[in-house]
């Protein structure tokens, strides 16, 4: 084994890298949150308001360039993801309020109700999410509540199936089988003994459809469903406004709020995946 | 052990109930859900005679079942109304898009399986190097890119500084080649013109690397994972055993095996592939269902959306029961 690989091995092989995915992704998310949130206080300029002349590059005063209104793209970009961020992680938590019971009920009664939940999900689930939410968000009008709901039913079959399915498999281990004999009725057991166990991959699933719903909300936007009303920033509208430049090269335009979507999407992404693997480690050392 | 055929027929009979589940779905979000369709298409504004003259045209004012089995028995007869902009019938209009659709789904159906079988195949054989690493990041990473803005920076580079490929549609419009099977490569072959080929390559390159890449990283992480689960079998050990060199071992003996699980995998793919060539047609101004349903969505042609949702539903549940016809003929294990 050469030198480097070695040096290598020590860095990562210690920590399974799904360790570090889960950590990094963990740190991404929190300084993501903590730049929504903190918007007002360390963004330069105000986002909504003309500070420079238009189209300027990015330069010493404006890092990130201005946009067409003379705008502070950093401002913008500092700003830009409180929308989107907000809807993605509640259109996650209403899929998950709804998916985790259902799937909870309907994999322990089993049978006909069970049948029938699963055939209509798994048919939603085969459907493509993005065109449901296009046209949810165009027949009820696009606005911040109609596109989270927009979001929210088409991750409902995603919760679903994995509770379901991990609901199948507690439910036949031993302790379930104690409990069931000590006498604990169906609510109890399903709740004391079975939804505790699922729990964790729920979070698994929770942060890979946080990661999926942001890039929903921005495909929603760039279609022109989106929720923002301009001049409000968003990573999505500053994107899709910035492909009319494109030809003239103003690259800046486009390439920071894309950059923070990626950033984004693969902070949830690298934290659920990584959360996946310490969880349910299929691939280790045997 | 029942027969293929038994198999093939219960699972036609299963896509029944999908279809109906689907269609439903469809007319539940067009018309049970809050939001007026004739509010959609005229605004809420207009004049309330204007409305109901549009209602009643539609057949919004008839009771509620009564519209779906409207609904469903004008499917059966194959009628999905006709356009409220073109005037034209739909399905004739989906079907003008539907070949444009096609040729980019495939196209980047083949980068993404060879780019995620090759690295995939990779970082399965250089396990726990900085090679797999790079790997398995990539396999993550690839997916957060938004499809649009991937698209930009590929025609920044591409179009706008190397000016080497075009930044949209399908074709030269010159170039256009005689209409055989819509897809513009085919045509252009059958027809000898090479001009059209050319040209219809050149702009195929972008549309497909931005679909095909953003949906690899899938087929990475799958391949790799089936592979590495592969490689430990006792026939692998065998094989190294006799002396078949590791190449061979891998790309002969393991990688046939661990298509297999991807083959399934499909099904699932082909609802991100068809979302992924909406946002891709939208950002190329590629000529496809994905362009015409965003189109009629902002001229609220009502008859047109429904229309090309429940040729989405269609297209869903026939690719689902190809897959696992496919599925049980290659792995005979599915079948009892």
């Amino acid at each position: 084994m050469s030198i480097r690989r070695a040096i290598f091995s020590r860095i990562f092989r210690r920590r399974e890298l799904e360790f570090w995915f889960t950590v990094i992704g963990g740190i991404m998310i929190i300084a993501l949150v903590l730049m929504s949130v903190l918007a007002p206080y360390i963004s330069p300029y105000d986002p909504t308001k003309s500070v420079g002349p238009s189209y300027c590059p990015p330069c010493e005063k404006f890092p990130l360039g201005t946009d067409k209104m003379g705008r502070d793209m950093l401002s913008r970009i500092i700003h830009g993801g409180r929308i989107a961020l907000y809807i993605g992680i509640v259109a996650a938590f209403v899929s998950m309020a709804i998916g985790v019971p259902l799937g909870l009920i309907s994999g322990y009664a089993g049978g006909t109700l069970d049948r029938i939940l699963s055939l209509i999900m798994d048919s939603i689930y085969a459907f493509p999410g993005l065109v449901l939410a296009i046209i949810i968000a165009a027949m009820l009008g696009p606005n911040v509540i109609n596109v989270i709901i927009a979001i929210a039913i088409i991750y409902v079959p995603t919760f679903f199936r994995v509770t379901r399915g991990q609901v199948l498999s507690i439910r036949e281990e031993v302790y379930v089988e104690a409990a069931r004999a000590l006498g604990a009725g169906s609510s109890t057991v399903l709740l004391r003994y079975i939804f505790p166990n699922v729990i964790p991959n729920i979070a698994v699933i929770m942060s890979l459809c946080i990661a999926d719903a942001i890039l929903t909300e921005a495909g929603l936007t760039f279609i022109g469903l989106g929720p923002v009303v301009p001049p409000t920033p968003d990573w999505g509208y500053d994107l899709t406004v910035g492909r009319y430049v494109l030809g003239v090269g103003y690259w800046w335009i486009i390439t920071f709020p894309g950059f923070m979507i990626f950033l984004a999407v693969l902070a949830f992404s690298l934290f659920g995946e990584g959360l996946n693997e310490l969880l349910n480690p299929t691939l280790r050392e045997r | 052990m029942v027969s293929l055929r038994v198999y093939i027929i219960s699972r036609l009979l299963l896509a029944i109930p999908m279809i109906l589940i689907l269609l439903s779905v469809v007319f539940v979000v067009l018309r049970v859900m809050p939001g007026d369709p004739v509010d959609a298409i005229v605004g809420p504004k207009a004049p309330e005679s204007v409305k109901e003259k549009l209602r009643h045209e539609l057949g919004l004012d008839k009771p509620l079942w009564e519209q779906y089995v409207d609904y469903l028995s004008g499917l059966l007869k194959g009628d999905m109304g006709t356009s409220l902009y073109t005037h034209r019938p739909v399905f004739e209009e989906i079907m003008d898009h539907f070949p444009a659709t096609l040729e980019l789904t495939i196209c980047s159906m083949i980068v993404a399986i060879v780019v995620g079988i090759f690295t995939g195949a990779f970082g399965a054989r250089r396990r726990n190097t900085p090679g797999d690493v790079a790997v398995r990041v990539y396999g993550i990473m690839i997916y957060a890119f938004f499809i649009p803005w991937f698209a930009m920076l590929l025609k920044l580079v591409f179009s706008v500084y190397l000016k080497w490929l075009p930044s949209g549609s399908r074709i030269e419009p010159w170039a256009t080649p005689k209409r055989i099977t819509g897809l513009y490569l085919i045509d252009s072959l059958l027809t000898g013109n090479i001009v059209a080929f050319v040209s219809a390559i050149r702009h195929l390159i972008l549309p497909s690397m931005t679909l095909g890449l953003v949906l690899s990283g899938i087929f990475t992480r799958m391949t790799r994972g089936n592979l590495i689960e592969i490689l430990r079998r006792d026939f692998i050990t065998a094989a190294r055993a006799r002396g078949i060199p590791e190449n061979r071992v891998i790309y002969g003996h393991a990688l046939k095996n661990a298509l297999i699980p991807i083959i399934t995998m499909f099904g699932m793919e082909f609802a991100l592939l068809l979302a992924g060539a909406v946002l891709t047609e939208t950002s190329f101004a590629w000529p496809g269902i994905g362009t015409f349903l965003v189109e009629r969505i902002a001229y609220r042609d009502y008859t047109a959306v429904q229309g090309v949702v429940v040729f989405y539903a269609l297209l869903v549940v026939l690719v689902n029961l190809i897959v696992d016809v496919i599925y049980a003929y290659i792995d005979p294990r599915i079948r009892y």
